[in-house]
């Protein structure tokens, strides 16, 4: 689901030019003022795009700013997001994110919610959050997890 | 059966030819003519979304673009 940071995006996205102003809430639950304003900024911002993960149940609502329960016992093997600044007409979703996670741990870890996120200027802002049926990585097994926003 | 009258229009409307035929007046064109009242005998019945032309049937509103944005999200074992 798409939260209202993710919403705040798609509106500064259709916005005129680089300088953009607007508010996000972040994973700490503070309203964040942020501002593009050259080309590089908006580079950065929309190159911070990155997934997380979690063991929450509760179901999403727009109004989220974090995950219920953080996972961070994972171990992240690669990821790929369709980012582009010059993406494919024939491309029919606004985005894609792949996240590679391992568990390297010697114990079972299950994993129910997952969250992209915008890290910008010390802040992670989450721009969707879904939950899904819980899957559970024993030692050393591998999963790869893909969101798409479309 | 007495007189019955849509819209205060006899109906039958013979107005517009003989022999019996049966004829129901075209609607006004434009705009389409929405039906407000029917009147049977001496009683005339108000439909509930009469009045001001207020069509019965609204044709709901394309919803904004963001509520149409959803996400997908898939696991697999690699």
């Amino acid at each position: 689901m798409l939260t209202k940071n993710g919403k705040a995006v798609l509106k500064y996205m259709s916005g005129n030019g680089y300088g953009i102003s607007w508010t996000l809430k972040s994973t700490a639950g503070s309203d964040v003022a942020n501002s593009v304003s050259t080309a590089a900024q908006r580079g950065n911002f929309f190159g911070a795009l990155s997934m997380m993960v979690g063991s929450g149940t509760t179901a999403p609502t727009k109004d989220d700013y974090n995950l219920e329960t953080v996972e961070s016992g994972l171990t992240v093997v690669s990821s790929s997001s369709t980012i582009s600044n010059a993406p494919s007409y024939t491309q029919d979703y606004i985005l894609n994110y792949s996240r590679t996670y391992k568990n390297s741990t010697a114990s079972p870890i299950t994993i129910s919610e997952v969250a992209l996120y915008i890290s910008y200027n010390s802040n992670n802002f989450i721009i969707t959050r879904d939950i899904f049926t819980p899957v559970t990585l024993q030692p050393d097994e591998v999963y790869t997890l893909s969101v798409t926003i479309g | 059966m007495g007189i019955m009258k849509l819209n205060g229009i006899d109906y039958p409307d013979n107005s517009g030819g003989g022999g019996g035929t049966t004829v129901i007046a075209n609607p006004a064109d434009p705009p389409t003519q929405t039906l407000n009242t029917i009147q049977i005998g001496s009683t005339v019945y108000e439909l509930p979304t009469s009045g001001n032309g207020t069509p019965l049937v609204q044709i709901r509103g394309a919803r904004p673009t963001e509520d149409a944005v959803s996400t997908t999200v898939t696991i697999t074992q690699v």
